[in-house]
């Protein structure tokens, strides 16, 4: 063996060895080695650490890099002296400061000296914290709490003097298993008695757990860390602090907490001592709030030897209303006592079980213990760890205990869900009168009224906001497009509505998307121009100053007006599914990218300064959900949970009222003839699926190839005449994303596969064998499509962030560039000559180009569509067939690419979307998929924070 | 603080820092040079802003700064998805100098620079394991990486970087399983080597 193949077959014997029991492991060994020993005495060198190697490098050390980089390690006050005390060494450091240990050199004691620099004088909530703990420990003097021995200020230093405690913390022993029954009471009424203490001088801890308990060989308790205590009745606005396992249910909502939070965390501490696990544990953070809020403690966990009463004691501090918690700790201690005294071997107290006085009579014996632990020093130094995890961040889904009511059940969809400022007013797009409507509601009232009465003609438009309210909510303002009676065409345009019903005025020509600031007076708003200019008014008026604009291609959408006014929130991207959430100050600037879902992020909308609600579609494309951010931390949070998807989201701006459209659309295949008329609705036929729903449908001779989601992802099926349908691609392995291409002979078949980071195009058999991979080192994006001669695919694929078509040898696998700007969703001409593709989108629109297959440019007649729908097929050399229409309603029609000609297909009505389709070889019939929107207005109401 | 030489550098483009990326991540070690500078004040930077508006509820966090450092230094209309896990994995290279150089600087101001265990100041290390020899382990990084050099980035990543099982498979171009299986076999091999050099 050459050495790389021995060192192989060295690491895979210890690999497997690995997987085995230690005690299996040398059995393994010497049937796997053979005779050869030099190999079973690596492998066993190896081996040999792996006890060690479980806790090896097991913390990254990455926190500890980013504390050097922030240069304060650099202030080390080892060696130091300040008043009195000599700095020996630092215990432990955290965000509120350092902790050394120092001697006294005057009273010959060591002491711990917390201390926060003064480095940092832009920090002054700490100095006020430091000043608070220092206040709340001189008031407590109790053997159960570390006492503080004063305040030291020199040299721009100033440190607090406590008392040093030796041993472990609670947590450390805990880490060995349970305490015994006594033992656990024991340390259990020292607790209470300290929170005794303190609660009685209306001081609350805040943040007890193992970590901040010290408990010494001889079983004295001392209580750590008031550095989060509050005095009773002080309030701290918004910030969630504490210890996630130990937070009371309340505190974890950041809700106003008393003296019930210590009696919450007393429990989880008496439970964790006589379990040795967490009351309230999970995985994650979130998954322990989840617990606390939602889940009983394992009470089964409790050893069997448990005292009924102590039981219930638990069960009392662990409730999760704190109306139902048990109220004072004293009675705790009471509890306890009864315990203890039972557990007490019969001669070990004269008092019988009754006397009321045994409590009493422990307490010299347990003084007298402590005073004797007070003279020894122990070795090991645990102090150092209080603070390093003492304030972890906590995020809170805004919509947790929000009251949900669904206001509307129309039949068809509803959608464009706005609220107004006061949270009092809600208004939507409804199709209930037949016609595109905008309605709204008075909350609470239950009544609906159509305000536009079929006198707007295009209202939908998913990639933008279409409907609002005016900053004082008299007006209701939409977006449409009109007649532009200059220039021909339609030009987008704001109108406004009176809330409470009138006539429909102009309110901004021109413009597709406006919000107004806080204060009402300026507006930010971006015309339909290409790279989507977003400009900003001065107060009180009506054209403002460019602040940005995006390049060619790409859009902003959404603007909205930070709260505070300091920043202008929008999506930007390519339409409609590589979006993100950018933002910019009002008064312009580099826009400051905040999200990286690169989906179809839209409807952003802000419940304060820093949570930001959006929709997105997660990375394999299904949603869109509800997300939240919080945007200066800026993870995002999926926060909507359920299979529903949602298609608008809108806030009051107290930030307690939420709007959004829910949806459950279903899309189905039909078919429809191609002839000299005009094709009505009658003339549809709906093809029966085997399958729940289907979309992008391609003909492949009698059979259709086409998309259908089920268990939440999207695979390709084949449907056969006779109606049954066979599984090609199964949707848990990648979700199937756009039409396949189908190859000339029909034996082969091309998809493109969603994955996390990137799309893939796959090349399959038509049976859905022999799947592989080609041109894997494209991103690909859109549909594909096959040469006419069968050699070739051709599929865009995303370049320097933008789509470009690439064409690849089926055979070969090897992509070359065919047009270099933006272009997509190709279609080759039944003579294979050149390529029809759709261009960059401008506002809502976008051109049809062509291209030869050797890249040169290919004449066709100028032709213009909206966005919503991008298949183009060939019905012969010279005629494709088309969407034509609005963003969201379009009918059918040919283009004659020699003359220019149009001629419309089909009117199908307004009521449905069509996706996606296919022609018959023959030429004489459409396949396509259409969409019944359904979807409802829920309301969030969140409760206060 | 020794950081002058980051302080002087001035502040990049995010265009230049998403080319010099795209150059090292097609194998320019050259401009991983040109990085590393730009990347360290970045992080400093950042991370004295951090603690300035440290608030009650933050603490400061190498995953949350490199993000950060990611966001304001690369243009995000041009980044690739794979830019951000190169950009990941020169952040560990530097936590890692980072944090050598720490231990380094120490030992020698204590001890004017003996060969003995170098370990990283108390306090900062009261997170990990405050008996660790960075340097040694460092030493026996470079080591494994001439035998292995998967398995000794996979060490780099993971403990110096902070990196997730999922985030170092991303950077390195592999599956999750196989770093979990170079972080169990790294392991092992590291406490060999070191057992040897240390007392």
């Amino acid at each position: 063996m050459t050495d790389p193949e021995r060192r192989q077959r060295v690491e895979d014997l210890c690999d497997a060895a690995l997987d085995r029991a230690a005690h299996e492991r040398p059995a393994f060994l010497a049937a796997a080695c053979g005779g050869d020993d030099a190999l079973r005495r690596d492998v066993e060198k190896l081996l040999a650490h792996a006890d060690q190697a479980e806790g090896f490098l097991t913390t990254p050390i990455a926190g500890v890099a980013a504390r050097i980089l922030t240069g304060e390690h650099e202030t080390s006050l080892v060696g130091r002296q300040i008043g009195s005390y000599t700095i020996l060494s630092l215990l432990g450091a955290g965000g509120m400061g350092e902790v050394y240990r120092a001697h006294d050199a005057r009273l010959g004691r060591d002491v711990a000296i917390k201390v926060v620099g003064d480095l940092l004088p832009s920090l002054p909530e700490r100095h006020v914290r430091f000043e608070l703990e220092a206040r709340v420990l001189a008031t407590l003097n109790h053997p159960h709490i570390a006492a503080i021995y004063g305040l030291e200020e020199a040299d721009g230093v100033r440190g607090l003097v406590l008392e040093l405690v030796e041993g472990a913390t609670l947590a450390e022993r805990l880490a060995t298993g349970p305490l015994s029954m006594e033992d656990a009471l024991g340390a259990a009424r020292q607790i209470a008695d300290a929170l005794e203490a303190a609660h009685d001088k209306g001081i609350i801890h805040r943040d007890l757990k193992p970590a901040n308990i010290k408990i010494t060989s001889d079983g004295t308790v001392k209580i750590l860390d008031f550095g989060l205590a509050l005095t009773a009745g002080q309030v701290e606005d918004g910030a969630i602090l504490g210890t996630t396992a130990y937070m009371s249910p309340e505190q974890a909502r950041g809700g106003e907490v008393d003296k019930r939070t210590d009696i919450w965390a007393f429990g989880c501490v008496v439970y964790e001592m006589l379990t040795a696990q967490a009351a309230y544990g999970g995985e994650t953070t979130a998954a322990t709030m989840a617990a606390i809020r939602e889940r009983d403690a394992d009470w089964n966990a409790l050893p069997a030897s448990t005292p009924p009463n102590v039981r219930r004691l638990l069960q009392r501090c662990l409730q999760k209303d704190p109306r139902h918690r048990l109220r004072d700790i004293g009675d705790a201690r009471l509890e306890i006592d009864e315990a203890l005294g039972a557990l007490m071997p019969a001669g070990a107290h004269a008092a019988g079980p009754a006397d009321p006085d045994r409590a009493a009579t422990r307490r010299p014996v347990r003084v007298a213990r402590w005073a004797a632990a007070a003279a020894v020093l122990l070795l090991v130094a645990g102090a150092g760890f209080w603070q390093l995890q003492r304030r972890e961040y906590f995020w809170l889904n805004p919509l947790d205990g929000a009251k949900v009511t669904r206001l509307t059940d129309f039949e068809g969809a509803e959608l464009h869900a706005a609220i107004s400022r006061d949270g009092k007013f809600v208004a939507f797009l409804s199709a209930r009168d037949g016609t595109w409507d905008v309605w709204v509601s008075q909350l609470g009232t239950g009544d609906v009224y159509n305000l536009t009465k079929g006198g707007v003609r295009e209202l939908r438009n998913p990639g933008t906001r279409t409907v609002g309210f005016s900053p004082d909510g008299s007006l209701v303002t939409l977006w449409s497009r009109v007649p532009d009676s200059a220039r021909g065409g339609l030009v987008d345009a704001g109108w406004s509505v009176p809330t409470m019903g009138g006539p429909l005025r102009p309110y901004l020509k021109g413009i597709s998307e406006l919000d107004w600031s806080p204060d009402g007076r300026r507006i930010v708003y971006h015309p339909p121009a290409e790279g989507d200019p977003i400009f900003v008014t001065e107060p009180d008026e009506k054209v403002g100053r460019q602040i940005h604009v995006a390049r060619p291609g790409f859009h902003n959408h959404f603007p909205i007006w930070s709260h505070d006014g300091r920043f202008i929130y929008f999506v930007h991207g390519l339409p409609l599914d590589k979006s993100d959430i950018w933002r910019i100050p009002p008064t312009g600037g580099a826009p400051e990218r905040l999200t990286f879902h690169d989906a179809r992020v839209t409807f952003p909308t802000l419940l304060n300064d820093r949570t930001l609600l959006y929709l997105t579609t997660d990375e394999d494309g299904l949603g869109p959900w509800i997300y939240a951010i919080d945007v200066e931390r800026r993870v995002p949070h999926r926060i909507s949970t359920g299979v529903e998807s949602y298609t608008s989201l809108a806030a009051s701006a107290d930030g307690r009222r939420l709007v959004a459209t829910v949806s459950r659309s279903t899309a189905r295949l039909w078919r429809i003839p191609i002839a000299d008329r005009v094709m009505a609705e009658a003339d549809a036929a709906l093809i029966p699926l085997p399958t729940a729903s289907g979309v992008s449908p391609r003909v492949s001779g009698a059979n259709v190839i086409y998309r259908a989601s089920r268990a939440g992802t999207e695979g390709v099926w084949k449907l056969a005449p006779g109606g049954t349908a066979t599984e090609l691609w199964n949707g848990r392995n990648g979700r199937a994303v756009a039409g396949a291409a189908i190859a000339p002979d029909g034996q082969r078949l091309a998809l493109v596969v969603q994955a996390p980071d990137r799309a893939h195009l796959y090349v399959m058999n038509a049976d859905g064998t022999g799947t592989r991979r080609v041109a894997d080192a494209l991103d690909v994006r859109g549909a594909p499509a096959w040469s006419p001669d069968g050699q070739w695919l051709a599929v865009a694929a995303n370049q320097d962030g933008e789509p470009r078509l690439f064409t690849i040898a089926v055979d070969s696998g090897r992509a070359a560039p065919l047009v270099k700007d933006y272009s997509t969703d190709p279609t080759w001409s039944p003579s294979g000559r050149f390529l029809v593709y759709s261009g960059a989108d401008v506002g809502t629109t976008f051109s049809v180009k062509a291209v030869t297959a050797d890249g040169m440019p290919h004449p066709v007649p100028n032709l213009v569509l909206s966005r919503g729908a991008r298949r183009v097929a060939f019905a012969g050399e010279d005629t494709i067939v088309i969407l034509k229409g609005d963003i969201s309603h379009k009918e059918f029609w040919s283009v004659d690419l020699q003359t220019g000609r149009e001629r419309q297909l089909t009117a199908l009505g307004d009521n449905s979307v069509i996706g996606d389709f296919d022609i018959s070889p023959d030429g004489r019939a459409i396949t396509f998929d259409r969409t019944r929107e359904e979807s409802d207005i829920v309301l969030f109401d969140l409760p206060e924070r | 603080m020794s950081d002058t030489s980051a302080k002087l550098v001035a502040t990049p483009s995010p265009g230049a820092v998403t080319e010099l990326l795209r150059a090292w991540s097609d194998g320019d070690d050259g401009a991983l040079e040109q990085l590393m500078p730009l990347v360290e004040a970045e992080l400093r930077r950042l991370a004295r802003a951090y603690m300035g508006r440290e608030r009650a509820g933050h603490t400061l966090q190498a995953t949350a700064l490199v993000n950060e450092a990611f966001l304001k230094l690369t243009d995000a209309r041009r980044v690739r998805w794979h830019d951000r896990a190169h950009f990941l994995g020169i952040s560990a290279r530097l936590m890692r100098r980072v944090l050598v150089d720490h231990a380094r600087r120490r030992a020698f101001r204590k001890r004017g620079g003996g060969a003995q265990r170098v370990t990283l100041h108390e306090g900062l290390a009261a997170s990990a394991d405050p008996a660790l020899d960075v340097v040694a382990l460092d030493a026996a990084l470079e080591t494994l990486a001439k035998v292995d050099a998967r398995k000794s980035r996979v060490i780099e990543l993971r403990f110096f970087g902070g990196l997730s099982v999922e985030e170092a498979a991303a950077v390195l171009d592999v599956s999750p399983d196989t770093v979990k299986r170079d972080w169990r076999l790294a392991k092992l091999w590291l406490l060999r080597e070191l057992e040897g050099g240390t007392p």
